[in-house]
């Protein structure tokens, strides 16, 4: 299950390493990478995920994508980050983000036919269901470029912070999900 | 790419800020703050001095070194290294911030997230906290 995870994220990543695109303008700056990251949900664990990143001078949107299998039970994270950019440190490399982040967590139930007979023959349900749950919060990030040649690759951590139900707002308690990751893309 | 129109702000002053807000600790996530805010753990006092450098204060997500970078309508970012306290360990790692200051008369108001990221024993520990304080000039 893992395996397969990292094969298909080491394949998207050396799809990143080779895109390439067209000159738009030489005032207009557009850049489109591909990586993976680390996900922290809040006990200290990581977990991969594959993220896709596309921005111009003062706008990124960033989308990862993780999850995992275990029987019949199918989880996935899905999250869309729209981001505002702006450098810091008075340096070119570093720069920060701040925006929102939409996210769907959605669990699946997947009985195949012969599990669906075995429950049926000790009496009980086995019933395929896809369960969706979405939350909006803030994004903030920074990015660290540390190869600035056509190919670009940084470094990111981004943090998506969701209040902790009704009450988070006034009692500062919040979930977050962090990203540690690494990307490749093209500057045009 | 280094972008934007925020414009950074070179006017800054020496400020002590005390904030207050609960900690994730690498268990869970945080608990709601306690009210009235006695308990240690949710504390944080930052010195920012005229050079734009921050000094923190806390027992999550621990004691940092920073560089702050200041936008005109109160927006900041932090970033630098230090040393990571949570549950799981502490270690060496570095931190970084987002925060908002506002309401500035005698006092300025403080809303501000910060995390960190470090090694310790166990692997690799990321606390955070959201927190809300004021600061004073010196």
């Amino acid at each position: 299950m893992y395996f397969r995870a990292y094969f298909i994220l080491l394949k998207g990543f050396v799809a990143g390493l080779i895109l390439c695109g067209w000159q738009i303008s030489s005032a207009f700056a557009f850049d489109l990478g591909l990586g993976i990251a680390a996900v922290e949900q809040g006990d200290d664990s990581q977990r991969p995920a594959v993220v896709i990143n596309a921005g111009t001078n003062f706008y990124a949107v960033r989308a990862y994508a993780y999850g995992r299998d275990y029987g019949p039970v199918s989880e996935r994270t899905y999250s869309l980050s729209l981001l505002r950019r702006f450098g810091i440190l008075a340096s070119k490399d570093i720069e920060a983000t701040l925006g929102m982040v939409i996210m769907n967590e959605q669990i699946s139930l997947n009985y195949t036919s012969d599990q669906e007979a075995v429950a049926e023959a000790a009496q009980k349900k086995a019933i395929s269901s896809t369960e969706n749950n979405y939350n909006i919060g803030a994004a903030m990030g920074i990015y660290y470029r540390i190869l600035r040649t056509p190919l670009d690759v940084s470094l990111g951590w981004e943090a998506h912070l969701f209040p902790a139900g009704v009450q988070g707002g006034i009692l500062l308690s919040t979930g977050r999900k962090q990203y540690l990751s690494l990307s490749s893309g093209y500057t045009w | 790419m280094c972008c934007g129109i925020l414009t950074p702000s070179k006017a800054w002053a020496k400020k002590l800020y005390f904030r207050v807000g609960p900690p994730a600790l690498g268990n869970g996530g945080p608990n709601p703050i306690s009210i009235p805010p006695t308990n240690v753990a949710e504390w944080e006092v930052s010195y920012v001095n005229d050079a734009h450098r921050e000094y923190v204060y806390s027992i999550s997500p621990g004691f940092f070194y920073g560089f702050l970078t200041e936008f005109s309508g109160g927006l900041y970012v932090g970033l630098g290294p230090g040393i990571v306290i949570n549950a799981n360990g502490v270690g060496l790692g570095g931190y970084s911030s987002v925060g908002y200051e506002f309401g500035c008369g005698f006092l300025c108001f403080s809303l501000e997230y910060k995390q960190a990221v470090g090694i310790a024993g166990a692997g690799v520990i990321s606390p955070y906290a959201l927190r809300l304080g004021f600061g004073f000039e010196m």
